[in-house]
């Protein structure tokens, strides 16, 4: 089976200082990057790729601002910045809506939390965004 | 402390009330509210694989019981597959992961997934580790958690199986104080 996905075709849930903040919308970042080291050999070889460390990019996610479910919680967001735990999970999604293999999980420290921006002109969505930046290595799904 | 005449004599205590004090029914009431507290999962295994194979499940509310039965009435016209694809997608949702029972002791599916990694469930890996046939004889409008599920059942004709598999949940959610029928649970 093909099994392609969409952007939408997932479920990111986070929860901070183990408490469960339910479903956002968007996600970002969490790539797996490395930094590389390449060696010149002496008689003009050919340049070597020794691999590198890997790092993993701060992840952010933003979710619709809710009074009732966000605003509530705003003094928690202001007093958790910089030590909360958090994590972040991105279940991807089949065509019907169900949970298809295992999730991919970050976990780390909340960084920084936005609160919606205002503009008497704008019509947009209102938008609350935390950023964590992630300890070690996410964990994915492992073949049986 | 009171006495009372019996007839061997004066001064033998009295007995013991039987009634419970109001402080020990409190602490009995206080236990089971505890107990209902802590009983989160069910152990409940697949039917037809002689108890071997047990799914744990995790309770579920009825918000997502409705996001459920919304989606299969957008889907679905009759009430039959209703009910068979809310009690699948009932079933996939509420799965916390799939283990062996070996001497009522529940041990993961595959020794190459970690502890530390989330236990397989309905999913992939599941289709892998069994060799699950999830592409053929399936409606190719149902996507693969739910076919694996079918699959795992023994196949379309299974479905009163999957029924009552998914009612079991639905009957241990009603009430987790409950053993839920001890016919259900592993025995350990």
């Amino acid at each position: 089976m093909a099994g392609g996905t969409r952007q939408d075709t997932y479920d990111v849930r986070v929860s901070f200082a183990g408490i469960n903040f339910g479903t956002y919308d968007q996600m970002e970042g969490g790539e797996i990057d490395s930094k590389e080291t390449k060696y010149a050999p002496g008689a003009m070889g050919e340049e070597e790729s020794l691999g590198g460390k890997r790092t993993v990019t701060n992840v952010i996610v933003r979710r619709l601002y809710k009074l009732g479910r966000d605003h509530i919680e705003s003094q928690r967001f202001i007093n958790w910045a910089g030590k909360a735990a958090m994590v972040v999970t991105k279940q991807p999604l089949d065509i019907d809506g169900n949970a298809w293999g295992a999730p991919i999980v970050y976990r780390g420290t909340l960084k920084k939390t936005k609160f919606p921006d205002h503009d008497s002109q704008s019509n947009d969505a209102g938008l609350i965004e935390h950023e964590m930046t992630v300890d070690g290595m996410p964990s994915g799904m492992a073949r049986p | 402390m009171s006495e009372h005449v019996t007839e061997e004599g004066l001064g033998q205590p009295e007995e013991p009330e039987t009634q419970p004090q109001p402080n020990s029914i409190m602490e009995g009431l206080r236990k089971k509210h505890q107990s209902l507290k802590s009983k989160k999962t069910l152990d409940l295994p697949i039917p037809g694989y002689d108890g071997a194979l047990v799914a744990k499940y995790r309770l579920i509310g009825l918000k997502e019981l409705e996001v459920i039965g919304n989606k299969v009435q957008r889907e679905f016209k009759g009430l039959g597959e209703r009910q068979k694809y809310a009690s699948i997608d009932a079933i996939i949702l509420a799965c916390e992961g799939l283990y062996y029972n070996r001497d009522g002791k529940l041990v993961g599916l595959s020794e190459s997934i970690s502890d530390d990694e989330p236990p397989i469930k309905y999913d992939p890996r599941l289709v892998e580790f069994l060799n699950l046939d999830i592409e053929t004889g399936f409606d190719d409008d149902i996507g693969p958690a739910r076919r694996t599920v079918l699959a795992l059942f023994g196949g379309d004709e299974h479905d009163i199986a999957i029924l009552d598999h998914s009612n079991s949940i639905g009957r241990w959610s009603s009430d987790t104080s409950k053993q839920v029928g001890e016919a259900f649970l592993v025995e350990s």
